[in-house]
């Protein structure tokens, strides 16, 4: 074969290629279109089925037993009709479904296929509840795709389970889930939920500066006041992100016990911290802290000026009182953002 | 007495030199586009599998980090009350929206305040981007999510570094007042900062072309494909740009490109490196540019993603005269983010970015225009000197021609596995041939606007020149 002939033959193949491509695309779209009408049809006698349980219809449980055959669909239905009902309606809904042996598919479900189904069967799961999805959940936890072990996480904490915080703990250590922001939810909202535990973890040395600062957060949302000698400790902690944790959790908790450790997070060399000290003095109300507070209105960080001031406005008299002089001192950083506190909270 | 058959002798050589190296240039062109068409599959087969808005929202919203959506606005009188509440009524548990009035000369700020119940405010903000003065602060009576600011013209640059100094969000999200978000596209584009939170500094979502679609409201609410020959021919070609070449970089962490239209940024991984550039039109590449910089230098870990699945829908230029200007402006602006980094290039230090994104910009943007304007030189020459072979011709021409059918089909592939927008069968039709079609003069148009915006470069032009737009109502 010549030069030219071969230059000619992938011309020719380059064409057809693209030619069967493009085929094979309008057949897939076709395709496509008919499974997505098929779907579309499922999904409303699902519905259907569902509404006909609360108006007391006798043939729904019936109309959806082929359905559990498809439990990822299945799956998303129950899901999204699960935001719309409450009370007696969803406790009905969950009973029938569990009758229909949906747990059971949604099992099998969480076990094999698409991660996308495996994703959405975790959290028909959560939504339906009960002994057989916890088991469920909590098997998942030891899969290894890290998505499907966040996923079965987030619907234990979903469906009001218990987890165990030290195994979660271990996995983030280990670095399964990075410093992702949907496991830091989930480490919040469970040390909030039970403050021992947490400050339990604190003595663990393995911990780095992420998961202390985690743990101190959900702490303070605790509102468990026998979490204070920790965060006490831990107002000297050596990573700046578990201080202005610390910082955060005294602005939540708004004990006078955690007054000292404010007043040294006011005056931090990381200024996020000295930033989340300002904001928590403002939202505890310590108007004792009003000097140390005021006297960030001159620090170099806008953020820190900015949190000052803002929590100047929440001290009531006090903190007006040290705007007002703020305002007219001869410090044109502090002056300029007390005038534009006082401007901003008058707006409010 | 000057014998021409000598001429033609002594430079029939060096043309054919030349022609080789112009072939080989293209083959390394062409060898770089299959490779991106190769990742681009490899980073849809290994993506997070898409999910509704519902389940997004489910997933995401208890962890989403606040976002202020910062929209600069330059003579928008007509669409601008429309924009803003389309943005105002997105999907995501927690933002801002910071309208600038980059000094329009028209009625924006007027029409703003009327439409929205404006009142003068005060707000505390930090100028840690450079920014034309500011003329004033409003906020909305009934939209506490909405701040407008006035300002002094300074371009789109500077209209971004104003709202950055505004915003109080850790995440900015910058865009043109006259796009239109999909109702959930920020949910979805804020998922790497969700999953990766402490490397992730820039996220790119697609941007689609609205000529042919039905809007309402500010709302794409029917897909349809652009009527307009000039505007049919974009569509496949930003489906190319995005859905390849993006989504390309992205994978291999050699990401330069995000489109201004609809970027997401760290706000303070942007206040690191000064904020947006002035002097440049291709401030979004520059951008990007810079953070990779300023990272690689810093040797921290940083990631800039490229999300396909969160959409904005623009307006594309319907007249072959605004479209020639636009893409003029966009090699302008490539190129002078190019040199003015340029030590970027194949240098060890800037690892991928240096070799593979730089040394693409250098293939694509700044040889291949001229070697393109050589090939057109030399063919007539080539074949006056009786050193070119018209069957020769004819066949690379066809492989040429099949090659771009197929990354064009290519580029459909990817938005059919992902994406799946156009309506039906019959819509992806019109677009495959569209896919063919483009090959035969559009391609070759486009590389003469490459070429005019060399010459733009080199006689140093400035501004952006005018962009007349429809409007989406017409749409």
């Amino acid at each position: 074969m010549s030069h030219l002939d071969l230059i000619w033959l992938t011309a020719l193949v380059l064409v057809a290629g693209a030619l069967l491509w493009m085929a094979a695309l309008i057949l897939l779209r076709l395709r496509r279109a008919r499974v997505g009408r098929r779907r579309a049809l499922e999904r409303r006698e699902i519905m259907d089925a569902l509404l006909g349980l609360l108006a007391g219809d006798d043939t729904a449980t019936a109309r959806l037993a082929p359905f559990v055959a498809r439990p990822r669909l299945m799956g998303e239905i129950v899901v999204e009709f699960r935001s719309l009902v409450r009370g007696d309606d969803h406790e009905r809904v969950q009973h029938e479904l569990r009758r229909l042996g949906l747990p059971a598919a949604l099992s099998e479900r969480v076990a094999k296929g698409s991660k996308a189904g495996r994703l959405a069967s975790l959290e028909a799961l959560s939504a339906l509840g009960g002994p057989e999805a916890e088991a469920v959940l909590q098997a998942a936890l030891r899969q290894a795709d890290a998505d499907v072990r966040l996923a079965a996480l987030k619907g234990l904490v979903d469906a009001g389970a218990t987890i165990d915080l030290a195994r979660m703990l271990d996995d983030l250590v280990a670095g399964a889930f990075g410093h992702s922001r949907l496991i830091a939810e989930i480490i919040r909202g469970t040390a909030a939920r039970d403050a021992l535990p947490s400050i339990a973890a604190l003595e663990r040395t393995d911990l780095d500066g992420f998961a202390r600062a985690l743990l101190i957060d959900g702490l303070g949302a605790s509102g468990d006041y026998r979490a204070i000698p920790r965060l006490l400790e831990a107002a000297r902690d050596r990573d700046f992100e578990a201080r202005a944790a610390v910082a955060r959790a005294a602005g939540q908790l708004m004990h006078p016990a955690l007054q000292p450790a404010l007043a040294i997070l006011l005056e931090d060399p990381a200024w996020p911290v000295r930033a989340s000290a300002g904001e928590a003095v403002g939202q505890a109300g310590f108007t004792t802290l009003a000097d140390p507070l005021a006297r960030l209105l001159e620090d170099p960080q806008w953020w820190v000026r900015f949190r000052a001031a803002e929590a100047l406005c929440r001290l009531g008299a006090s903190g007006a009182a040290h705007l007002k002089r703020a305002g007219m001192s001869g410090n044109p950083l502090a002056s300029h953002t007390a005038e534009l506190a006082i401007a901003e909270a008058r707006a409010a | 007495m000057i014998d021409l058959s000598d001429i033609a002798a002594a430079i029939r050589g060096p043309a054919q030199a030349v022609a080789a190296g112009v072939l080989f240039l293209g083959l390394l062109q062409g060898g770089l586009y299959l490779f991106q068409l190769f990742l681009a599959a490899r980073a849809l087969a290994t993506a997070p599998p898409p999910a509704h808005a519902s389940q997004l929202w489910r997933r995401y919203a208890d962890a989403a980090p606040p976002i202020t959506l910062m929209a600069p606005a330059y003579n928008e009188a007509l669409t601008i009350t429309e924009s803003v509440r389309s943005l105002l009524a997105l999907q995501y548990p927690n933002f801002e929206v910071v309208v600038v009035n980059d000094g329009s000369s028209d009625d924006t700020l007027n029409v703003l305040i009327e439409a929205f119940d404006l009142r003068p405010i005060q707000r505390d903000y930090e100028l840690a981007a450079a920014c034309r003065p500011i003329r004033g602060i409003y906020a909305a009576a009934q939209q506490p999510r909405l701040i407008v600011v006035d300002k002094e013209n300074g371009g789109k640059s500077d209209a971004l570094n104003a709202a950055l100094n505004l915003a109080r969000a850790p995440i900015v999200c910058a865009m043109d007042a006259d796009s239109l978000l999909e109702p959930d596209a920020l949910l979805r584009a804020v998922r790497p900062f969700v999953e990766h939170p402490d490397e992730t500094v820039a996220v790119g979502g697609t941007i689609r072309i609205a000529n042919g679609c039905s809007i309402s409201f500010g709302r794409v609410t029917r897909v349809g494909i652009p009527r307009n020959p000039w505007a049919l021919l974009q569509t496949v070609e930003y489906l190319r740009a995005f859905l390849m070449a993006r989504l390309a970089w992205s994978r291999v962490d050699a990401l330069t490109i995000i489109s201004g239209a609809f970027d997401l940024f760290r706000r303070q991984a942007v206040l690191a490196v000064g904020g947006y550039s002035h002097g440049t039109v291709g401030e979004d590449l520059e951008l990007v540019v810079k953070l990779h910089k300023h990272f690689r230098r810093a040797g921290k870990p940083y990631r800039i993603a490229f999300a396909p699945e969160p959409v904005c829908w623009t307006e594309a230029p319907e007249s072959l005269r605004v479209l020639g200007r636009q893409r003029a402006r966009w090699h302008r602006g490539a190129l002078e983010t190019f040199f003015r980094h340029r030590d970027m290039l194949f240098n060890p230090r800037y690892g991928r970015v240096g070799f593979l994104a730089f040394g693409h910009m250098l293939l694509v943007d700044v040889i291949g225009p001229l070697a393109e304007l050589i090939s057109y030189l030399l063919l007539p020459v080539l074949w006056a000197l009786g050193a070119l072979s018209p069957s020769y011709v004819y066949a690379l021409l066809a492989v040429t021609f099949g090659y771009g059918i197929v990354l064009s089909v290519g580029a459909l592939a990817l938005e059919e596995a992902e994406l799946r927008r156009f309506p039906d069968a019959r819509s992806l039709l019109m677009l495959l041939g569209v896919a063919v079609v483009e090959n035969f003069g559009y391609r070759q148009l486009n590389g003469f606007w490459r070429l005019r915006g060399w010459w733009q470069f080199l006689t140093g032009a400035k501004g952006w020149g005018s962009m007349t737009r429809k409007g989406f109502a017409a749409a």
